[in-house]
């Protein structure tokens, strides 16, 4: 035994060199086999909420919380009579009190309200008097004691043009733009087959549908996600196109529609309540067209441990309006089954046959006047207050807007329709970024005629340039994949942007529409890619007469 | 004799390696040439080089946003200045060991 020892000792100082090559094979056997082990996270051990990365909202009104009161709501504002609108959501029927409040705990009554169960925020209205003096508003629950959880949200106040109370009866009801998008168009919910073909690099793996709807505002896929301890930053895309299908035969019809990237680290962020994946991808559909969902590996590093696995049905009937495929290279093959998806539509707010812009307020002020106010959210759903929809455009995650790419005849549009004419309208938004494409604002009253919008220039502050810097090629956020950010942005902090703050006066009597459209300078030579804008808001007196 | 056996075993083991992990082709054509400059080394010159050429083509991928391949060439660069490190550290202790002599 101790002559082997010796020997062996003899051995390693005479042969290091393979000593130290048998040492450093077994250290990465070890590495990879233990340090990164395949990890599996599959959509069932996600379920009920185990993995979301959705934050619980807690509610503003519960049995623990049966006040909630919004400061500061009345400052500066003076006498008089006022409409209060919010929107609220309960799980029980019941009964809200609403008060004036001071700081000093002076109260007075405005009114009361039964709140209905709904899955879903609904707008209220309340008319009430403001005297001197106070503050807050105060939402308290009428029983204290009461499971109900109340949820109170996008609450805003704005003065009447009326002097008494016998005024209010004649006002007409505010319409707020209520863009519905949880409604399910297409859908295959079998899930008792894997997909593993993602496992192989430079291959495109989705699900041809048929279109029952003019827009697609998201898709949902039950996928399993195989990781190692580092998965990369490099990213999958996920792409819309049209595509030519005959049950045996496909092809890309056109170019893509719309596209969303993330990578393997970042896709728990679109993971839901029930396990599955909701990516929202915005796009005009032609209803009974077919068109591909596909997620492509190709920019991943795919190995055996680090790979997503779609789940399905295998058998060919469980979706009758389209098939599941992958393309390798050129080829598009059609494979048996369908995968596991869900198609959200959209549904916009009608009011007098026109559409009405998400968020968007008509408000009845009184003595035959009105008022019309929109905003952009910073979300996603505001690419669907777009009237066009072009390639490249697409919704920032980094930077809660719109952002699109400056080529060809790229523009995003809006039709603004305020039901009643207006008396002046008002746009004001400033350029995303200096050293972005600079952005050109057209108006007009028919589409014919287009009139450019004047802007100023104003200093970028370095603190939001910083904010607002990123570069999505590089970085491991999500973002849609033709909009990458401009690196020279990153530069250009003291650069100036500008900023549109204009007043539209119709010379015309009666009008109640008015087209926008933002482009890009085709003039600036700048190397930029990309043009957006921020702050995007809309503002109109109405004569309501 | 048995240093040649074992040589062709760890050629062996590192071919299995790479299969069983299923590596892609550039970081398994690395790992060979890792095992095979530790059991036959080259001047570190040589691999510094190589890292610095890496290096510029990464520079010049990323003024020509190739960022993708950019960032595959920086991850051999590194895998070269491993190499040349390596390399370096063996003639060091060479030189020492000589000077004992």
């Amino acid at each position: 035994m101790k002559n082997n020892l010796i020997k062996m000792a003899i051995f390693i100082k005479t042969e290091r060199r393979v000593f130290f090559a048998l040492v450093f094979l077994f250290l990465v056997f070890l590495i990879n086999q233990g340090l990164y082990t395949k990890n599996k996270i599959t959509s069932q051990d996600c379920m009920d909420g185990k993995c979301s990365a959705l934050v619980p909202e807690k509610p503003q009104l519960s049995r623990e919380n049966s006040f909630y009161y919004i400061d500061d709501l009345f400052k500066n504002r003076p006498s008089g009579y006022y409409r209060l609108t919010f929107q609220e959501k309960s799980n029980e029927t019941e009964k809200i009190i609403l008060k004036l409040n001071t700081y000093s705990e002076k109260e007075s009554f405005v009114g009361e309200l039964t709140v209905n169960p709904s899955g879903n925020f609904q707008n209220q209205e309340i008319f009430f008097f403001l005297p001197e003096g106070f503050d807050s508003l105060l939402f308290a629950k009428e029983n204290s004691d009461s499971d109900g959880n109340i949820f109170i949200k996008e609450a805003g106040i704005s003065k009447l043009n009326i002097e008494s109370e016998k005024e209010l009866v004649l006002l007409k009801k505010t319409v707020i733009g209520d863009t519905k998008t949880d409604l399910i168009r297409e859908s295959q919910l079998s899930a008792d087959y894997i997909y593993p073909w993602l496992k192989e690099s430079k291959t495109i793996l989705g699900q041809i549908f048929r279109s029952s709807d003019e827009y697609i505002s998201a898709v949902s896929f039950n996928i399993d996600i195989n990781k190692n301890l580092n998965p990369g930053s490099r990213q999958y895309v996920l792409s819309l196109r049209k595509v030519k299908y005959d049950r045996e035969n496909a092809s890309f019809d056109g170019q893509i529609i719309a596209d969303l990237a993330f990578s393997a680290a970042s896709i728990e962020k679109y993971r839901q309540n029930d396990g599955t994946f909701l990516f929202p991808i915005y796009g005009m559909l032609e209803k009974n067209a077919h068109y591909l969902l596909s997620l492509d590996n190709s920019k991943v590093s795919v190995d055996k441990q680090n790979y997503l696995e779609f789940k399905g049905s295998k058998n060919n009937d469980s979706y009758g309006g389209g098939s599941a495929i992958i393309k390798k290279e050129k080829n598009i093959y059609i494979i048996d089954g369908d995968l596991y998806f869900k198609i959200y539509g959209a549904e916009f707010h009608q009011e007098n046959g026109v559409k009405i812009l998400n968020g968007a307020k008509i408000e009845d002020s009184g003595k035959g006047m009105g008022k019309y106010s929109y905003a952009a959210k910073g979300k996603f759903i505001d690419l669907l207050d777009l009237e066009i929809s072009s390639p490249g455009m697409g919704f920032s995650e980094d930077s809660k807007v719109i952002t699109a790419e400056a080529n060809d005849s790229a523009s995003f549009n809006y039709t603004v329709n305020t039901i009643y004419p207006i008396g002046k309208m008002n746009f004001s938004a400033t350029q995303l970024k200096a050293g972005w494409k600079k952005v050109s604002v057209k108006y007009s009253f028919n589409q014919e005629n287009w009139f450019d919008m004047p802007f100023s220039e104003g200093i970028e502050s370095r603190i939001d340039s910083i904010d607002n810097m990123d570069n999505s090629e590089n970085s491991d956020n999500d973002s849609s994949v033709d909009n990458a950010t401009d690196i020279s942005a990153e530069t250009t902090a003291q650069e100036m942007i500008q900023v549109f703050d204009f007043d539209i006066i119709p010379t015309m009597k009666e009008i109640k529409t008015v087209y926008f459209k933002i482009t890009y300078n085709p003039n600036d030579e700048s190397k930029a890619h990309s043009f957006a804008l921020k702050n995007l808001q809309i503002t109109a007196d109405l004569k309501m007469k | 004799m048995l240093k040649k056996i074992l040589e062709i075993l760890i050629f062996a083991i590192t071919l299995a390696m790479g299969f069983y992990f299923q590596w892609e082709i550039a970081n398994f054509v690395f790992f060979i040439l890792f095992i095979f400059l530790i059991l036959h080394p080259i001047p570190s010159r040589f691999a510094a080089g190589s890292a610095i050429i890496f290096l510029l083509a990464t520079a010049f991928l990323t003024v020509f946003k190739q960022n993708d391949l950019a960032e595959t060439v920086a991850i051999w660069a590194y895998y070269l200045m491993i190499f040349t490190a390596m390399l370096s550290f063996g003639e060091l202790r060479k030189e020492e060991e000589k000077d004992i002599i």
